[in-house]
Order: C-alpha cells, then structure tokens, then sequence
C-alpha cells in the first residue's frame, strides 16, 4: 500500500509554508445560465441529454470558494476521463463562454472522473494544478441491481495529486452526503497515499475547516449540520404565491429547481478529525455575495419555493488538497527547485434526515393502530353477544 | 345485485335439491378414480399443501432473492417491495408507475412519456400469465397475511367478517387507494403539488414497513417531520402498518380488501389467459366455496349465471375449487384448457371421506 519512499519525499512537504496560488475546479454551472435550460436535473447534477445519452459538461472555475471563483481560460492544459471500467481517455478541452470546459458522454451506470490539469513555472516552483470531478451516471428506469463495485471510487494512477472520497458504509447510487456523516478522503499522489496533505474543506456558505492527512493518506471531515428547512416549509408552500425573483426560475424546466431557500446555519456542525484539529472560520457575509453570486449560490433567490421537499434540499462543498514537495527540474525549458501539487473536487451534501425522523413516534402510531383494530373488533363482537336474561315464570 | 338476487329467488329451492340428488346419483364415475392421469392427479391435489410450499418459495425468491443477484425487473404485479433495498429480487410495479406519472407534464406527454407504457406493458405481460393469482399464490405480504391467520389458529381464535353492508362500503376503498396512487403524481407532475406528496401510496402501504424487516431491516418503521406531506403519510403508513398486523390477525387476508393492485389487476383480469369459471347448472349453491373464501365473496357460491365468476377482490386462491363437492362446479381454465376442477373425487380426498383400500 505505502511506500516509505514515497513518504520520505513527501513528509517533506509539512512545515513548508503553501502558495498562495488559488485552485482550479470543475463546476457543473455554465458561465452563461441560459445553458441551462436545455439541461435535466440527474443522480450526477445537471446533464444534457443527446440521443438518450447523458452527457455532461463542466467549465474550470479558479478560486478557493464555491461563490467566489471566476470562469478561468484553458492555459496549457490535459484533460484525463476515467470511465466507469477505469479506462483512461484523453478529451480534448474546449473553449465556450470564456471559461475552458470540458464535455463527455456518460453511456455506462457508474462513476466518471475527470481530471483537468495544469501545469506552469512560477519563481521557481513548478505549480501542478489538478481539477477533479467525480461525477454519477445512474438512471432508476435502469434498475437497481447493478454491481456494487461500480460503486467504489475510481483512481487515476498517474494523477499529480488526486483526492478520492471514500464510501460512506453502504453507500449506494441512491445515497445522499448528509449533515453528520464523517466524510474520509483519501489523497494520493500517483496512486500512493500522501500523508500531511492540507486538506481543505469550504461548504457554500463559507464554513472552512482544514486537515492533514494521516499516515494513510486519510483526512476526515464530519459535515456540518447547517442545511435545515425553514418554519414555514411545508409541503404547500408551493402553492402559495410566488416571491419576486423566482419567476424567472420557474421558467426552466422543472427539474432544475433543486435548490432550496433560507437556511439555518450552525456552527459547531463540522470538526476535523485526524490531523490537527482547526477552528471554523466563518467568512463574513460579504464574501458570499462575490462576483459569480447566483451560481452555488442561487438559491438565495428562489424564495423557499422549490417543489422539491426538505429530503431533497442539498448545499455543496468544495475539498481542496496542497502539498510542497522538494523535487527540481524543468518544465518547457525552464528550471524548478520544488513542486507545489494542488487539487480540488466538490460535493454535495443533504440535511440530516434523522433530526426530522422520529422512530419512537412511529411505534407509537403503530401500536396506536394496532390497539385502535384490537379493542374495535373486541367490542364490536362483545357487542354483538346478546346478555343472557333470566325469564321468571310465576309457578303459583 | 337485485338481477342476481331476484334470479336466485326465480330458481325455486326444489329444483335445486333434486338437480343435487341427480348430481349425487351419476356421482363418482369409476374411470375417473382409476386411470390416474395428470388431470385427474391434480384435481385431487391437497391444495393447502402446495399452496403453502408454493407461496413460501415465492416468497424466499422476492424477498430474498436479490442477494443472489436476481433480478425480475420494476414491473412486477405484486408486491416485492422495493423497499426492501439490498434483498428484493424485483420491483413492485406501482413504485415506478408513481415515480413516472410524477415527471413534469411536458415530458410525461412528450416521446419520452413512452417509457411509462413500456414501463406497464412488461406490468400487463407477468399479470397476464397468472392473472390474480399473483394474489394468492406469489405476493409476499398475501403470504404474510396467511402466516398470521396460522398464528391466529394455533391460538383457537376465531376469525372474524363483514356484514354484507360493511362488505360493500369497504370494498370501494382499493379503488379510492388507486385514485390516489394514479392521480396525486400527476398533480405533482403538474406542478400543483410538491414532491413531497410523491409515491403516496408506497408511504401508506404497510409492504414497505414489513416486508424488510424480514432482512433485518427497520429503517422504514419511522415518521419523517421533514415536511407537512410527508409527515402525513409517513404517520398514516405506521398508523396502517398497525392495522395490518392487528387485521390480519383478526380477519384473513385483511389487507387484500383494501390493495389498489388488486383494483388494478381487476380492471386488467378479462384480458388474462387464466380464468376461474363456474358452470352454473352443476352448482347446487351449497355455499361451501363462500365458508372457505379468505374474501368473503358471495357470488362464487350464489351466482349461478355468471360463467367468468372472477370477482375484484378474489386472489385466485383457488381454495374454493378446492372445496366444492360438485363435479365440475368450479374450474380454472388456462388458454382454454381446464386445469384444474372441482370434483366429487377430489373434494372427498380432501375430506377424508374416501374409504380406506
Ligand atoms: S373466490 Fe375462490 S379463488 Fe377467489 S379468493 Fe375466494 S376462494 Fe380464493
Ligand atoms: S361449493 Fe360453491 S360452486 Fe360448488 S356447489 Fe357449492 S355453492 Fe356451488
């Protein structure tokens, strides 16, 4: 599994202040949101649908938050897909509405990751960016018992550093990232565990934590509980009026309104665990409303309408790894003393069901219909038996 | 149901009581006894034996076969809960149906709304083969419904009825579980309501509840507060799941009186090759067929004119072929082709009534 070579290099790393230099990654969210008209809420986020393939599209963001990063232009870039039978292609990136992007068909049920790297010299350090999306082709109408190991991540062995989220226990097609559950990702450089990577882990709102990964390359968030349904959240809230600014919305296909209104944030939702332990920062309000508000961000403006129930609200996060390594040399003729290795994927994440899921409730009304039927039947047959009555006759 | 009466009262009593004695007079024709062909083995087959191997195969095929990795599609015309995730060897077919009929309006009546007729054509295909014997000898919770009736004797508890006015208000109510299961996706398609009211008929159906628990699992057996429509039916699922284990317990088959497959499958059931039919002039309307069914149907023993005698709440149990004493009174016929009938051979075998060799 580890190498101690390997470990050696890259232990080397730690106490190395990081670069400042923000990260690419991949967003589902067309710079131009006319885009999305054409497009289908799926198990994998937006996709369009051409001859009954799915096919998805994602564009390079760069920046170090979900809100806050602009559409980047491709700059000496390769693209690597790994399809749902681990085969590596190599896509060409586009270029549209001022952003690279990068489009691929999803013909198979399982996983694709696409990796978009690049490379550039900078005073001396040799910056290896990887943009990474791990993206879910799954259709109901397909069935469900396809084979379990499609759904296990997929890695690519040669990537510079690639950050693999391992399953949640029992995680299938159908299960949901929630508030709560400890989430374990993996950071790899080629294939081989990483240990004392920065890991970075920022939700739409702006809760940040860090980690570093452990001996095994593991760092571990637990998520944060702040995606809760509103009081007045309910199932017939879709029939009061609309608010203004969600008419626009509701133009669209319907299936894209997946996201919800107001939130309820909390703060001690989120703690690192392995590696050191570090303080939320909350970032000010501000910040949420950066230049490319109305991208993750906007749900801020449907109003609490979305036909969708609270089960199907979900917010994203943004997990980025870094790490320095002392490895000279040269990239297009130009001389390096160290790498500075970086990546970044998001990921969605659900309310906790169980904080609105009573079990004990349940039993209760179980047991309330069962005694209902019981002690209705009882009387009812009691009832039905006529008393015994004594006739007297006088004998005299 | 006053044709039928006021022909029952045409047909005087006498009349009956001798066509039964000419029946018992040309009764048990020796040939028939003898030769043992395969017709005749079956006609003298001990039903509740093969019924309660048969179904308990059924049952370990649905419910657990999955972990096999069988899988006999999202069509099914009974009962294998999809909810029963990791274990279920196909797909009760009204889950998909509800999930389909709730796609926007745009893209329910567009090209690409023809996946839900393909989706029902698989559904009609199974449901044709066995028409509601799907009921009576394959759905999981019917075989559910049965143990608990065994539990049931084995306490000497008495099982209880309806009157004939409850029988006929409660029979409505499958049909009224169908409206909703058809229509309320449909409004959710329309936008009219939320997702939250989606597949309401999964979340009331006690399936859901019990038949994971038979792998353990109990993640099913809870309310969910999440929103106003689920909390609804969530409540009223647990609140039902209650009234199955206790109804069952008190009445047989409790629940097939109330299931809107079984209101599906009757509008279809014409269409099957599988037909349950009565010969009128043999029945000497001894109601024996009416004491031994699990659904309190009547015509089965008072209608003599009907010849297709399947009625919307039978499960094809075939219990009261089993039990009529008249020869050919009763009989299933396959493509035409009778497979099984009442005998005098057969009734007396399961009687106990033949003479020792
Ligand atoms: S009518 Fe016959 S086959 Fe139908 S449920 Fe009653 S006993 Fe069973
Ligand atoms: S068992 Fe039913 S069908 Fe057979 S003779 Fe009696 S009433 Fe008629």
């Amino acid at each position: 599994m580890y190498k101690p070579a390997a470990m050696t290099l890259l232990c080397a790393a730690i106490s190395i202040p990081l670069s400042a230099e923000a990260g690419l990654w991949l967003s589902d969210q067309p710079p131009d949101k006319s885009l999305m008209r054409d497009m289908k809420r799926s198990h994998g986020g937006y996709v369009l649908i051409e001859d009954d393939v799915y096919v998805k599209q994602l564009w390079l963001r760069k920046g170090d938050s979900l809100t806050g990063s602009a559409y980047a232009e491709p700059a000496g870039a390769s693209f690597s897909l790994l399809d749902t039978r681990r085969q590596l292609s190599e896509p060409a990136v586009g270029r549209g509405n001022g952003a690279a992007t990068i489009r691929f068909k999803m013909p198979e049920e399982g996983y694709y990751n696409a990796y978009y790297t690049e490379r550039a010299v900078e005073n001396g350090v040799l910056n290896v960016a990887t943009a990474k999306a791990e993206i879910l082709k799954h259709n109901c109408r397909l069935g469900h018992n396809y084979d379990r190991k499609l759904v296990e991540p997929g890695r690519w062995q040669d990537a510079p550093l690639e950050i693999v989220r391992l399953r949640l226990p029992d995680e299938d097609f159908h299960t949901r990232i929630r508030s709560g559950n400890l989430l374990k990702f993996s950071v790899q450089h080629q294939g081989q565990p990483v240990r004392g990577a920065t890991v970075r882990l920022e939700t739409q709102k702006g809760w940040i934590n860090t980690a570093f990964s452990d001996e095994n390359g593991i760092a571990s968030f637990q998520v944060i509980q702040d995606t809760f349904p509103v009081d007045d959240d309910d199932g017939a809230r879709f029939l009061s009026k609309p608010q203004a600014g969600e008419q626009s919305e509701k133009r669209g296909d319907e299936e894209k309104e997946g996201r919800p209104g107001k939130w309820a944030g909390q703060k001690d939702g989120l703690q690192s665990e392995g590696g050191k332990p570090s303080k939320w920062q909350a970032k000010k309000d501000g910040d949420e409303h950066a230049e490319h508000k109305g991208d993750h961000g906007e749900r801020k403006e449907d109003g609490g309408n979305s036909r969708w129930g609270g089960e199907r609200r979900e917010d994203h996060f943004l997990v980025s790894a870094e790490y320095l390594s002392d490895e000279a040399g040269a990239w297009e003729g130009q001389a390096y003393r160290q790498i500075h290795y970086s990546t970044a994927m998001t990921g969605s994440y659900a309310p906790n069901i169980q904080v609105s899921q009573s079990k004990s409730l349940g039993l209760i009304y179980a047991s309330a219909g069962m005694l209902t039927l019981g002690v209705g039947a009882t009387v009812y047959r009691r009832r039905r038996i006529k008393p015994f009555k004594e006739v007297g006759f006088d004998e005299r | 149901m006053s044709v039928r009466k006021n022909l029952n009262r045409l047909i005087p009593f006498m009349a009956r009581r001798a066509h039964h004695e000419r029946n018992q007079q040309s009764a048990v024709r020796p040939e028939l006894v003898e030769g043992l062909t395969l017709k005749n083995y079956i006609d003298r087959i001990d039903l509740r034996r093969f019924r309660f191997w048969f179904q308990l195969s059924a049952f370990v095929l649905l419910v657990y076969g999955g972990r096999l990795a069988i899988d006999l599609g999202n069509s099914l015309p009974t009962f294998a809960c999809g909810y029963n995730k990791k274990a279920t060897a196909g797909v009760c077919y009204l889950l998909p149906l509800q999930h389909q009929l709730a796609q926007p309006w745009s893209q329910l009546f567009s090209l690409a709304g023809l996946t839900v007729l393909g989706g029902f054509a698989v559904f009609l295909l199974w449901f044709l083969v066995l028409n509601k014997a799907w009921c009576g000898f394959i759905c999981p919770l019917g075989t559910i419904q049965d143990w608990i009736t065994g539990l049931r004797k084995r306490f000497g508890l008495r099982y209880g009825s309806y009157s004939d006015e409850q029988f006929g208000k409660l029979t409505y109510i499958k049909y009224v579980l169908l409206l909703v299961l058809l229509f309320v996706p449909l409004l959710i398609g329309g936008r009219l309501l939320s997702h939250d009211w989606g597949t309401p008929y999964c979340q009331l159906c006690p399936a859901r509840m019990i038949i994971p628990l038979f792998n353990g699992d109990v993640s099913q057996w809870l309310i969910d507060f999440s929103s106003t429509g689920r909390m609804v039916l969530t409540a009223l699922g647990m609140f039902i799941t209650g009234l199955f284990l206790m109804g069952s317990f008190l009445k047989k088959r409790f629940f097939c009186f109330f299931c809107p497959m079984s209101a599906f499958h009757y509008i279809f059931s014409k269409l099957s090759l599988f037909k349950l039919k009565k010969e009128g002039s043999k029945c000497t309307v001894c109601g024996d067929c009416y004491r031994v069914c699990d659904l309190q149907i009547k015509p089965i023993a008072d209608d003599v004119v009907k010849q297709d005698i399947l009625m919307d709440d039978c499960i094809l149990c075939l219990k009261c072929v089993a039990a009529c004493p008249e020869q050919g009174a009763l009989r299933v016929d396959v493509l035409g082709k009778t497979v099984f009938e009442s005998t005098k051979d057969g009734f007396a075998k399961r009687m106990g009534l033949e003479k020792p060799k």
